[in-house]
């Protein structure tokens, strides 16, 4: 009973051994081990049925106590054999290994699963039939157990397996998500109608689209320009190997959603169904719009640095070549020494056709060439220095106004003075402390071959040398200037010594410091008496000498005198004791610090009696000029009386001849001409004695006004000049902006009806006399040309001297007084003429009228 | 070779330095076992053994001594810290027939030890052992050998010598069986759905006419241990020793869930009986060279002054067997031994005698 109870206990206690175990190998273990201890066992095991192959069984150990092998193989045969009597079997020798193992063994078959195996070592009745049986359900049990623990296993494993997978989908997805929306690289998925599927963030950053606004929509009438035939072209190309399969990179011009062009680098590649057919494409868009400005930014500078970096070549051939002018500079010393290092750099280093320097000469009104150099002259000959006057010329110009200038036209240009150099020229000055002391000129045979760097560079070197050229005119003007004092004292010596005039010099003591030969002669004392006197003592009249000292003790104090620096007439006294009348003049003079008084004294006596002769003179002038005046006036006067009635009774005479018969009239009317011609002479020629008088006299009105001077020509013309005999007419030429200019009409009237009168006279039978007005920037040129007999070189200088006629005029009348007259009236006006002529080819009068003419007396 | 008045030098004199020397040492030696490991490295003496509540020479037990067993030159032992985690345990050759199996009696995971062992091993070694440690149950270092001083350990001894060993308690069923339906480790919470205590008290309560509580459960308990079915053999006895709450039993030992047990009683007489059928087990039909006994303390405590008698009558099958042979033993906490052979077992109130041969 005790024993049931404890076989029913034990088959309760095994029952229960797997409640809370669902492992295989756990309940197998616990069934195991419960059963060996329960039972004091030797072994016990639960072997798996794994795989059955061509009739053998492999069996693997799913726990075994003691652990003994890990797999067995049998026969499906022999298993059929054990259990051929139900599902427990007893016996005495192991199934597995034979009689290799004895004892008493009991099998059990767990259902379709395996097979436990129990072993005693000696006792038969631990596994004896009754012993055993009784476990048979238990041990079923256990195969449920171990089974569907499999099963638990297998599908936790699949549960577990698919969560895992499930888990790992959705952290691939997730993490697949994440990356698609964190990546910086835009993500668009297309179908293969190019349809857009999907894009990431990035990519709608990128474009500025919102998901919606692109979902469904072809791609590239989304994102490429409507115009741009090429990306459209290569977009259709690129979704064609998309559709082939085919994966690939890039680039492609896109717009945003604003129409903003960008750039972006492409990589395509198909998405692909389970099938491996294709169904759309995926494209993983970087945006390479700054890569693309870089490149060109990058081409830009790439050109840029080329084109500096060929600037600064130049530059440093530059720079190396007023390097190397500068270092040969150093050495150069004297003023001619330096202007040939300037022509001789200038030509060989700067390639300029040929290089002049002018410096400006001491009186500042003329340039002289002091140094030329050129493809024409290599050794730098300088046969005759040039000399352009300040203002004259292009140099001249810039020596002016201290401004360079580049004329890119010489032929054009009415200043360039015609040396046979270039057509183009630069000029620049060459300053100092602010002095312009030089000129660099240059010229080039080409047109417009100079530019603002070559005028940078030759102002550089004007600059390099304008301070040694400074030094050097210096110590040649100090040299001269040495010189010059030097001969100015002798000079001086000389001059004292030698001078009409006494020369005396007195210390601030009043003692007598020079006497000179004169001084002895004109005061009788010598030398040697004089000197170290007070001079009062010697030869200042008593009512003088207390002016004398109050003179001296006021210079003194205050440093003025009321005599120094004038001349006054003032009496001395001589040895003898006479008092005589002397000019003197007194100056103080300063000589390494101290103070003298030198005066200049000459004997008056004489001319003060010349004075009176001349006072004299002069009423008996007076006279004279007042008589002649009187004598003009009158004669004038007289004259023109009769001419003007002996014309009168000549036109009456005229006027009745018209009644008379022809032959007759043609005769008296000859008579009557001359007669009239010759009235005529003497009326013109009275008029101009009577002008010229008070041309002398200085009582000609002047009122000069702004005047249009082209109108007054014309007035003029038209007026004197309109019905010439011979048919000809006057060509008036206008060059410039027309202005008015300030003359006296009035005078000026006289002076164009003089000019133009002498073209046609001096002319006969020749072409047209021309009348040119050029308006230049300051001053009127009035030309007046004739193609006529022209004018002896000798005589030209004399042609403006009263009653001067030149010596080929012949019978051509004239008073000689009318080119004078011009002359003093364009004096008044502050302007110039002059003349060129060539015999028998024309003469031409140039007249130069400041704008500003002069002002009225 | 008993030392009764054990110090290091003394121990070391007694040392065989070519042999592996098994140190059974009463708890109340005052030793310094680590010098005495350090000791012992540095003269280069072999040892392994264990502390326990008593040690056992001839007819004596005693608290205080240490008990020097040279073994085999072949001998070697293997230490294992941590019971509960799985031990990789050593192939064994041919020459390797038992193990003396030490271990911390107050430790978790002695079942799981015990098991891997017979895993590893089957009935390819013959076991004895026990549990060590203190009488007063307070977990400390019990175990040493060369490599130093531990507790939470477990011990094989592995020697070449064949053990014939005898297994008996003398305790009797008078109660059950009852299930003990739910549990954990050495706490019992219910006994057919019942709390442990409750069910327990009421058969012993019944037998001792005495009412077993909290305060005396122990001095009452030491008489009504528990006793797990075991075909063909005594019970496996497992020993309560308390009740925390008046509703669990705590054992020494586990007690797995859906484990039938009997509550048992013992007699003196029984129990002296089963010891000298024991020793008798032991010693019989083979060459005894030696004896090595592991009683369990429960049994001096339960029998005590009559256990002298215990040791009298397991001495007396030795002597009777060959008088030179000396007994020598431990008192212990549980005992470890198959049953001769088979399943490793854990026992409680149980004495153990090996014969080695």
């Amino acid at each position: 009973m005790e024993d049931n109870f404890s076989q029913v206990a034990l088959l309760y206690e095994l029952s229960l051994t797997n409640v809370k175990h669902r492992n295989p190998e756990d309940i197998a273990g616990n069934f195991i081990r419960k059963i060996l201890s329960r039972k004091a066992l030797n072994y016990g095991a639960v072997w798996l049925k794994d795989v059955e192959k061509e009739g053998v069984v492999h069996f693997s150990s799913l726990y075994a106590m003691p652990v003994t092998w890990e797999a067995v193989d049998t026969t499906q045969q022999r298993i059929d054999q054990l259990f051929k009597e139900g599902n427990l079997a007893l016996t005495t020798e192991s199934f597995f290994f034979g009689k290799e193992l004895t004892g008493h063994f009991a099998y059990f078959r767990l259902l379709d699963i395996g097979i436990l195996e129990l072993y005693s070592s000696n006792d038969a009745e631990k596994l004896c039939e009754d012993s055993v049986y009784p476990l048979l359900d238990v041990v079923q049990q256990l195969a449920a157990t171990i089974e569907s623990g499999f099963a638990f296993k297998k599908l936790k494993d699949e549960i577990g397996h698919r969560k895992r997978a499930e888990k790992y989908q959705k952290n691939s997805e997730e993490k697949y998500r994440k990356i698609i929306d964190n990546i910086h690289l835009g993500l668009m998925e297309v179908d293969n109608d190019e349809k857009v599927l999907f894009a990431n963030e990035s990519f709608l950053r990128l474009t500025g689209y919102k998901l919606d606004d692109i979902i469904s929509k072809r791609a590239s009438d989304i994102f490429l320009q409507p115009d741009a035939t090429q990306a459209r072209e290569q977009l259709k190309e690129e979704h064609k190997k998309r559709l082939n399969g085919v994966s690939s990179f890039y680039e492609l011009p896109i717009i945003d959603k604003e129409g903003n062009e960008k750039w972006a680098m492409v990589s395509g590649a198909p998405i692909k169904d389970g099938t491996d057919q294709v169904v759309g494409s995926i494209g993983i868009h970087l945006d390479i719009t700054e890569k693309k400005e870089r490149e060109l930014s990058e081409r830009k500078l790439l050109a840029k640095l080329a084109e500096q970096n060929q600037k600064l070549n130049e530059h440093q051939s530059y720079l190396n070549a007023i390097n190397d002018f500068a270092t040969r500079l150093i050495k150069a010393q004297g003023i001619e020494s330096i202007a040939k290092e300037i022509t001789e750099n200038v030509v060989k280093q700067f390639r300029f056709t040929d290089c002049m320097v002018y410096l400006v000469d001491d009186d500042k009104k003329s340039l002289t060439q002091v140094s030329s150099y050129g493809v024409d002259n290599k050794k730098g000959i300088l046969k005759k220095p040039v000399s352009i006057p300040i203002g004259k010329g292009i140099p001249g110009q810039v020596a002016k106004t201290g401004i360079p200038e580049i004329v890119n036209d010489t032929s054009n240009e009415p200043r360039y003075l015609h040396d046979g150099g270039g057509l183009s020229e630069l000029a620049v000055p060459i300053i100092t402390d602010g002095e312009i002391v030089g000129v660099i000129d240059t010229e080039h045979s080409d047109k417009g071959y100079y530019t603002d760097k070559h005028q940078e560079t030759l102002t550089t070197i004007a600059n390099l040398t304008a301070t040694k050229i400074k030094n050097a005119l210096i110590r040649k003007r100090s040299k001269r200037a040495e010189k010059a004092l030097l001969e100015s004292e002798s000079k001086f010596r000389s001059i004292i010594d030698s001078a009409l005039d006494a020369v005396v010099t007195i210390n601030m003591a009043g003692d007598v410091t020079e006497w000179n030969p004169h001084a002895e002669v004109l005061f009788g004392y010598s030398k040697e008496e004089a000197l170290g006197r007070p001079l009062y003592s010697l030869i200042i009249p008593h009512h003088y000498r207390k002016a004398h000292t109050e003179g001296i003790t006021r210079f003194k104090k205050t440093g003025e005198t009321r005599v120094s620096n004038k001349r006054i007439e003032i009496t001395a006294l001589h040895k003898d004791g006479n008092e005589f009348p002397i000019e003197l003049s007194i100056k103080p003079v300063t000589i390494g610090g101290r103070t003298f008084f030198s005066a200049f004294a000459r004997d008056i006596t004489q001319r003060k009696q010349a004075e009176e002769d001349m006072k004299m003179a002069l009423e008996q002038q007076r006279e004279l000029n007042k008589m002649k005046s009187q004598f003009v006036a009158m004669t004038s006067h007289e004259f023109r009386t009769p001419l003007t009635t002996i014309q009168t009774n000549i036109e009456l005479l005229a006027f009745r001849l018209e009644k008379e018969e022809l032959a007759a009239k043609e005769k008296i009317e000859k008579s009557l001409d001359r007669i009239n011609s010759e009235a005529t002479r003497l009326t013109v020629l009275m008029n101009e004695i009577l002008l010229m008088g008070k041309i002398e006299s200085g009582n000609i009105p002047f009122h000069p006004v702004p005047t249009n001077i082209h109108e007054l020509v014309k007035e003029v013309i038209d007026q004197s000049f309109s019905n010439q005999r011979d048919g000809r007419e006057v060509a008036i030429k206008m060059v410039g902006k027309e202005r008015d200019i300030r003359i006296d009409p009035n005078i000026y009237t006289h002076v164009i009806t003089n000019l133009v009168s002498n073209a046609f006279k001096y002319s006969p039978e020749a072409g047209n006399p021309e009348l040119h007005l050029i308006f230049h920037r300051e001053h009127l040129e009035m030309r007046i040309k004739d193609c006529g007999m022209g004018i002896p070189k000798a005589d030209i200088p004399k042609l403006f001297n009263s009653f001067f006629r030149a010596m080929n005029v012949g019978n051509i009348q004239g008073s000689g007084l009318g080119l004078a007259i011009v002359k003093e009236f364009i004096d008044l006006h502050k302007g110039t003429i002059d003349i060129t002529s060539e015999m028998d080819v024309g003469t031409t009068f140039i007249i130069d009228q400041p704008y500003s003419g002069a002002s009225a007396n | 070779m008993l030392v009764e008045q054990p110090h290091i030098g003394s121990i070391l004199a007694q040392c065989t330095a070519s042999q592996l020397n098994f140190l059974m040492v009463g708890e109340h030696s005052d030793l310094d076992i680590s010098s005495l490991v350090q000791q012992a490295n540095e003269v280069g003496i072999r040892l392994a053994g264990g502390i326990f509540p008593g040690i056992l020479h001839g007819d004596r037990h005693l608290e205080k001594g240490v008990i020097i067993k040279p073994l085999n030159v072949n001998s070697s032992f293997m230490l294992f810290q941590g019971l509960t985690q799985r031990h990789e345990l050593p192939e064994i050759d041919e020459t390797s027939h038992s193990a003396i199996v030490l271990l911390d009696g107050l430790t978790n995971g002695i079942p799981h030890f015990l098991e891997s062992i017979y895993e590893k091993y089957g009935d390819n070694l013959n076991y004895i052992g026990g549990g060590c440690g203190s009488l007063s149950l307070k977990s400390q270092p019990c175990i040493f050998t060369n490599d130093g001083f531990f507790q939470d350990a477990g011990l094989l001894i592995y020697v070449p010598d064949q053990l014939k060993i005898g297994v008996q308690h003398g305790w009797k069923k008078i109660e059950g069986p009852f299930l003990v339906n739910k549990s954990e480790g050495n706490v019992i919470y219910e006994i057919n759905w019942k709390p442990a205590f409750e069910v327990y008290k009421k058969v012993v309560d019944a037998h001792s006419n005495t009412a077993i509580e909290q305060d005396n459960f122990f001095g009452i308990a030491k008489g009504y241990p528990f006793g797990i079915f075991r075909e063909g053999y005594e019970n496996v006895v497992r020993d309560p020793i308390m009740t925390l709450d008046k509703r669990t039993l705590t054992c020494v030992g586990e007690v797995n869930n859906n484990t039938s047990v009997d509550i048992l009683v013992g007699s003196p007489h029984d129990l002296i009986a089963s010891a000298g059928k024991a020793a008798e087990t032991a010693v019989d039909g083979v060459d005894t060279m030696s004896v090595l006994v592991v009683d369990c303390i429960s049994r001096v405590l339960f029998l005590e002054q009559d256990f002298s008698e215990e040791l009298e009558v397991v001495n007396s099958v030795i002597k009777q067997k060959k008088d030179s042979i000396e007994l020598e033993g431990v008192l212990s906490l549980g005992e470890i031994s198959s049953f001769g052979e088979g399943y490793l077992e854990f026992f409680n109130k149980t004495i153990v005698v090996s014969s080695f041969y």
